[in-house]
């Protein structure tokens, strides 16, 4: 908290850390993995915002219900609000500078979503503030602000906004009437045949950007009625986490021979390595009994030096047709010991944390629980070690 | 302007300025124009015309107001990392932005206004530049402005294309990276798998967005690009102070003048009145002052009392909070509903005794001139 630069004409407000937990777990789970900081970040605001507003100022909601949110935030940044007959939007920003508040051609180009007032709105999470800087009107961009061809966004230089949140309320008070929208031009009809064809154009996992993959006329159109943007962001969430997983590991195969690039041999992999640490790996192979063993060195991002692991992964065919699965991190060659602290955890496919365990100081090797499952079954391992992952999709 | 010891040292002449003056003088006649008269037809100058002489002039002669600005700025800085020179440097660079935001029209004098836009932009430079210092590459790459960026990245002199390269590789970083889970804040670098991930993005969008498409990225070719990005931008937007340029002076300093230390003219009929009714301002100004004091006058204790300490012993936010033993967020919240009181006074005062109808320009203009006579009113109390 740091309040040093504080200034009476605008709102600075409180983030409380649960807060920000929160915002980060749904952000985990209700948006593609491009968005999350989009959605992480939108939330916030709107968690902080909205409350301190209504007891403040003024009842308002979310425009158009809270349940569009998820479906809205996929598709671009920004949280409108309704306040008596103005709509509001709120634009989260992490950027350090206030030089200039950008808007996505979203929210002033589509004629059910462009509002009366736009407020530029700073986040700042390392030290939990958020900080209401200035506002504008639909007017006011329109006429001022430039245009980005390249990003599809108005932005409007911090000069030219109201720098000045007391002349916010004041004029929303005293000046209901006062002139707040430009005029637009409508956005063209699509027929059911073609929003379908968009839909599923779009919600290819190819498509990183998809509001800026087709005309805005085009987008725009698709995104103004309601239940095409829930179809879409529904298509997009579940095909981007399909082919988020389709590169798994399928281990199945590898009673086959056929191994993905990185996963070597214990021989290979030890090469001329001294005879304890192959011993250690060795002995626990031959108590094991297994079918098929691969490993796979894994680098981790550390301070002040990156550190690598040797992840072991080792199947067992079973009579019942299940598969047997152990898996094990090693230290790297040259070394004795595991790093301390250094997490293996196993997620289901529906990414609950199953089992998990932790290194201690001096620990030759850390394993999970060996398991047994069925053909087909998914789970995800994760490495962590001071704040770095790794983390793999496996299909047994 | 001459710095001695970190704070002022006297005047120096600029010889060629004086020289400029001297011949305009001229043109309009010995004796003609006032202070008002100059800093307003330098400003209609440097409209036509920024940068150049004009620019040189209303920098002299906002020195001042840059002064008592970068004075208090450093004053409230809870460590003492930079000094006023400093501030003042900072502060002098804000100069276009300044006269851009000055507005004639609105009836302030650019020197009221300068005293009021210099503290607001120190503190915006300084807060951006506090938080950039303690920043690593990769937070600070993800909390860049885009403008800042693509300025960046053009003061290097990269052509357009380049540019568009740079800056989709950037939005594929800012896309997949760093927005990691509450407990880690400051961002490291991204491990060899992230950096792969983000060239992948990057490979695909550049057929798409790009107007020319260029080679395709390797983890290690878009790290190299991006490392650079920050060092550019680092080096374009935060660069290191360096001691203040002594203007080339010929002639002697001139006396601290003492008068200086109260330049504000209370300006506030201004925002509404035109300058050829000067005599009914006169009396209107009386009664608006009446009406200001009486608003404060029926705050409660408590309200004033944040006024005082905010507008006269010129505390921060966060010292007021320890003083008066309140939550910072709190004190925040109080201050601005305090002074959003009494520009609601202001308005319906206009509304009632006046018969304007109230327009967001008019309520603006009010906002900023209440600005002024709090910060003149409380200096003057004792």
């Amino acid at each position: 908290m740091n309040l040093t630069f504080a200034d009476p004409t605008e709102w600075w407000l409180e983030v409380r850390p649960q807060l920000e937990a929160e915002s980060w777990q749904d952000s985990q789970t209700q948006a593609s993995r491009n968005r999350r900081a989009s959605f992480y970040l939108n939330q916030l605001c709107l968690e902080v915002f909205l409350p301190w507003f209504q007891t403040e100022y003024a009842p308002a909601a979310v425009w158009p219900d809270r349940t569009a949110l998820p479906s809205i935030w996929e598709m671009v940044s920004g949280v409108s609000l309704t306040m008596a007959a103005k709509r509001i939007v709120l634009l989260p920003s992490e950027t350090l500078d206030s030089r200039e508040l950008e808007v996505p051609q979203e929210w002033v180009d589509m004629p059910n979503w462009a509002a009366d007032y736009y407020l530029a709105i700073q986040l700042n999470l390392a030290e939990l503030w958020v900080r209401v800087w200035g506002y504008t009107t639909h007017q006011q961009l329109k006429k001022r602000a430039d245009y980005d061809s390249v990003d599809r966004s108005y932005s409007l230089a911090a000069e030219d906004l109201v720098r000045d949140l007391n002349v916010f309320w004041n004029t929303c008070q005293f000046c209901p009437e006062a002139a707040t929208k430009a005029d637009l031009a409508p956005l063209p009809n699509l027929s059911s045949g073609q929003a379908e064809q968009l839909i599923r154009q779009l919600s290819q996992p190819g498509i990183g950007f998809p509001r800026l993959a087709v005309p805005f006329e085009m987008w725009g159109a698709l995104l103004a009625r309601e239940d095409w943007r829930r179809e879409l962001y529904q298509q997009r969430l579940t095909r981007l986490s399909r082919a988020a997983a389709s590169p798994a590991m399928t281990l199945s195969r590898w009673f086959e021979h056929r191994f993905e690039a990185g996963w070597q041999t214990i021989e290979a992999f030890l090469g001329t390595e001294p005879q304890a640490l192959a011993a250690s790996f060795r002995g626990i192979a031959a108590a094991s009994g297994a079918n098929e063993q691969r490993v796979k060195l894994i680098e981790l991002t550390t301070e002040p030096e990156p550190q690598a692991v040797v992840l072991l992964m080792e199947l067992t065919a079973e009579a019942d047709g299940r598969v047997g699965v152990r898996a094990q991190i090693h230290p790297p060659k040259g070394r004795r010991h595991v790093p301390a602290k250094l997490t293996l955890a196993i997620y289901s496919a529906a990414d609950e944390l199953l089992q998990s365990i932790q290194s201690r100081q001096q620990d030759d090797y850390i394993q999970l629980p060996h398991f047994w499952c069925m053909p087909g079954t998914e789970f995800r391992l994760q490495v962590e070690l001071d704040g770095d992952r790794f983390s793999e999709n496996f299909v047994v | 302007m001459k710095f001695e010891s970190d704070s002022f040292g006297g005047w120096v002449m600029d010889g060629e300025l004086r020289r400029s003056m001297e011949r305009q003088q001229r043109e309009v006649g010995e004796g003609e124009g006032t202070e008002t008269f100059w800093s307003l037809y330098w400003h209609r100058q440097w409209r036509k015309q920024p940068g150049g002489l004009a620019s040189r002039h209303l920098s002299a002669y906002l020195q001042e107001a840059c002064y008592w600005a970068a004075q208090k700025a450093t004053r409230v800085l809870p460590q003492p990392q930079y000094r006023v020179s400093d501030c003042f440097q900072l502060a002098s660079i804000e100069l276009e932005r300044v006269l851009a935001g000055y507005d004639p029209k609105r009836g302030t004098s650019l020197k009221s206004y300068a005293m009021i836009a210099y503290p607001s932009l120190i503190r915006d430079t300084l807060r951006q530049r506090q938080e950039a210092d303690i920043c690593t590459d990769w937070t600070l790459l993800r909390r860049l402005g885009k403008k800042r960026l693509l300025e960046s990245l053009s003061h290097t002199g990269l052509t357009a294309i380049e540019i568009g390269q740079y800056r989709l590789a950037w939005e594929c970083y800012k896309a997949l990276y760093g927005c990691g889970p509450p407990a880690t804040r400051k961002l490291r670098k991204p491990n060899r798998e992230k950096w792969r991930e983000i060239a992948q993005l990057y490979n695909r969008e550049r057929q798409r967005q790009l107007s020319e498409a260029g080679p395709a990225l390797t983890a290690e070719t878009l790290e190299q690009r991006l490392s650079q990005c920050v060092r550019w931008v680092r080096a374009y937007t935060y660069p290191p102070l360096t001691s203040l340029n002594r203007p080339s002076g010929n002639e002697a300093s001139s006396e601290w003048q003492d008068e200086l230390s109260d330049p504000l003219q209370p300006s506030l009929m201004a925002a509404m009145i035109k300058q050829e009714e000067a005599q009914i301002r006169a009396a209107q100004q009386a009664q608006l002052n009446q009406v200001v004091a009486e608003a404060i006058g029926e705050l409660v204790t408590e309200q004033r009392e944040l006024l005082r300490l905010y507008y006269q012993a010129e505390l921060t936010q966060q010292q007021i909070a320890q003083q008066l033993g309140l939550k910072q967020y709190s004190v925040s919240r109080r201050l601005a509903r305090t002074r959003e009181a009494l520009l609601r006074a202001l308005v319906e005062w206009s509304q009632t005794s006046l018969h304007i109808c109230p327009s967001p320009d008019l309520v603006s203009s009010m906002s900023n001139a209440l600005e002024e006579w709090l910060t003149v009113h409380y200096r003057n109390q004792p």
